[in-house]
C-alpha cells in the first residue's frame, strides 16, 4: 500500500467507514493473528486477542496521528494486547497452581513436553515447530515479544524500537539476552526429550539412541 | 575475561579467536558473534576471520550450525492464518459493543454525522415546521378558494345541462370554465350560508387531490348562484402557482355542479 493509499484509508477509517474497516481487517488479519499466536502459543487465545486488537484499533483510530506507519501502530497495539494476555494467563496459571496440585499441572506448564518425539522426518518438522513454540512460550514476556518481532516478523531493530518504545541499542541488548535464554531453553528441552524418548517411548518399544 | 560492552567488539573478538574467553563469557560472546554473522552485520574482514575460525574449530562449527538451525526453525515457522470468519466476527463484536452505532453510512461527502446530532437536527426541523405552520395559519387571513365556474354566464340557458353522477362528477359535455378566487375565509363561510339560503346543496369533498366544496346548482338557479358568487369574487394578487406554493394546504376548490331539473 502506498503512503497515499494508506492516508486515504485512514481518513475513511476515522469517518467510521465500514468498507475501510473491512479492508484494514482483510489486509492485516493474518499478520496480527500470526503475531499474537506466536506470542501466546494458543489459537483460541490468539483469535480472541486478535479480535480485541482490531476493536481497539477502531476505537482509538482518532488518536493515531500518523507519526509512524499504520502497521507499526497496529503492531504496537497487538503486542500490548498479547503481553497483557500473557500476564493474565500467567496469573491464572499461578492461581491454578495454588489450588490444583494435580497431575495435569505438568501438561499446563508444558503442553508439548509430554508428547513423544516423532521418528520420521515429516513429523520431525512439526515436532521442531512445537519445540520452538514451546521455547518461545517459555521466554519472559518481554523477551518473547522481541524474539517474535525480530525472528518471526522479521522487523528491523528500529521498527521494534518504535513498537516497544525501546531505544535501538536497548532492543539489541535485550534481544541478545532473549536469544541466550532461548538457546538455553531449546538445549534443555532437546536434551530432556532425548532422554525421555530413549527411556520412555510412547509406543512402549525401545528405540535405538540417535 | 568478562564480557563488558565497554571493552569493544574488537577486543573481545581477538580474545575469542585466541581462545582466551571462557565459560559464560565465551558462550555469551559467541552467541552475539553468531547473530552478527547471520544478520550479516559483521565487517568483511571480521567475517572472513570468523569463517576461517569455524573451519578450524569443529566444536565451534557444530555450535554455530545448531544455533543456525534453531534460528532457521524459528524464522521458518509456518504462518498462522486467521480463521475464515475472522472479519465477520470482528465486525459483529464491534457492532455488538457499540450497539450498532459504530459504523456510519457515507453521507454528505463522507462526513460522519453522529447519531445524536442527526436526531437533534431532525427534532429542530420538525419543530420549525410546526411553528411555521402555526404562524402561517395565524397570520394568513385568507382561506384561498378556487372556484371553477362556467365562463358562459348564460348558463341558465344552457340547452343540455350535464347530468351528475352520485359522486358529483359531471356527466355529458365538458363545460368551459374560468377560475375565480375567493380569498377570505369569512367570505367562504358567507358564500356557503348564502348558497344554502338559495337552497343549493353544498357538500364538502375531501380527497388526496385537495379539499373541495361541491355545489349542486339546478339550472333554473344558476343565475342566482352566479350573483352570489360574484359578491365573493376577488382577483388574486398572486398567480395560482404562487398561491399553491405559498399555501398548498389552504386551497379549497369549489366545484360547480350543474344539476339537471
Amino acid at each position: 500500500m502506498t503512503p497515499k493509499q494508506e492516508k486515504k484509508l485512514l481518513r475513511l477509517l476515522k469517518q467510521r467507514d465500514e468498507s475501510a474497516f473491512r479492508k484494514v481487517v482483510t489486509l492485516y488479519q493474518h499478520k496480527v493473528f500470526n503475531l499474537v499466536f506466536r506470542m501466546l502459543g494458543d489459537e483460541q487465545e490468539a483469535e480472541d486477542v486478535a479480535q480485541e486488537v482490531f476493536v481497539s484499533v477502531f476505537k482509538s483510530i482518532d488518536s493515531f496521528r500518523g507519526e509512524s506507519k499504520f502497521s507499526t501502530w497496529l503492531y504496537r497495539i497487538a503486542t500490548n494486547h498479547a503481553r497483557n494476555r500473557i500476564k493474565y494467563l500467567a496469573r491464572r496459571k499461578n492461581r491454578q497452581k495454588d489450588s490444583l496440585q494435580d497431575v495435569e499441572e505438568g501438561a499446563l506448564n508444558n503442553p508439548i513436553g509430554s508428547r513423544p518425539v516423532a521418528p520420521d522426518r515429516v513429523l520431525m518438522g512439526r515436532e521442531l515447530e512445537r519445540v520452538m513454540q514451546h521455547a518461545i512460550a517459555s521466554l519472559e514476556e518481554e523477551h518473547r515479544t522481541l524474539i517474535v518481532l525480530r525472528e518471526i516478523e522479521h522487523l528491523s531493530y528500529a521498527e521494534i524500537g518504535e513498537i516497544t518504545g525501546l531505544a535501538a541499542g536497548t532492543v539489541k541488548s535485550r534481544l541478545f539476552r532473549a536469544r541466550l535464554q532461548l538457546k538455553t531453553i531449546v538445549s534443555q528441552y532437546l536434551a530432556g526429550e532425548r532422554v525421555e524418548t530413549a527411556s520412555q517411548p510412547a509406543d512402549g518399544k525401545r528405540r535405538k539412541p540417535q | 575475561m568478562t564480557l563488558d560492552p565497554q571493552q569493544g567488539f574488537e577486543v573481545l573478538f581477538e580474545a575469542y579467536l585466541k581462545g582466551e574467553l571462557e565459560g559464560e563469557t565465551r558462550e555469551a560472546f559467541e552467541l552475539e558473534l553468531f547473530t552478527l554473522y547471520l544478520d550479516e552485520e559483521l565487517e568483511d574482514a571480521d567475517r572472513a576471520r570468523f569463517e576461517d575460525h569455524l573451519e578450524n574449530h569443529e566444536d565451534t562449527r557444530l555450535d554455530f550450525e545448531r544455533h543456525r538451525e534453531t534460528m532457521a526453525a524459528m524464522r521458518g515457522l509456518d504462518m498462522k492464518f486467521a480463521p475464515d470468519d475472522f472479519l465477520q466476527d470482528v465486525t459483529q463484536t464491534i457492532n455488538k459493543q457499540s450497539r450498532g452505532s459504530f459504523f456510519t453510512d457515507s453521507w454528505l461527502f463522507g462526513v460522519r454525522i453522529p447519531f445524536e446530532a442527526f436526531v437533534a437536527v431532525m427534532l429542530a426541523v420538525m419543530g420549525a415546521l410546526y411553528l411555521f405552520g402555526t404562524h402561517m395559519r395565524a397570520s394568513e387571513p385568507n382561506e384561498l378558494v378556487e372556484v371553477e365556474m362556467p365562463a358562459d354566464s348564460s348558463l341558465a340557458s344552457h340547452e343540455e345541462p350535464p347530468r351528475l353522477d352520485t359522486q358529483g362528477q359531471s356527466m355529458g359535455a365538458e363545460l368551459e370554465s374560468t377560475t375565480l378566487y375567493l380569498t377570505q375565509e369569512a367570505e367562504l363561510a358567507a358564500l356557503v350560508t348564502e348558497l344554502r339560503g338559495l337552497e343549493l346543496h353544498v357538500r364538502p369533498q375531501i380527497s388526496s387531490l385537495g379539499d373541495a366544496l361541491l355545489v349542486e346548482v339546478p339550472v333554473e338557479r344558476a343565475e342566482a348562484f352566479l350573483d352570489a358568487i360574484a359578491e365573493h369574487h376577488h382577483q388574486p394578487a398572486m398567480t395560482p402557482q404562487q398561491l399553491f406554493d405559498e399555501a398548498v394546504q389552504n386551497v379549497i376548490t369549489v366545484r360547480l355542479i350543474i344539476a339537471s331539473p
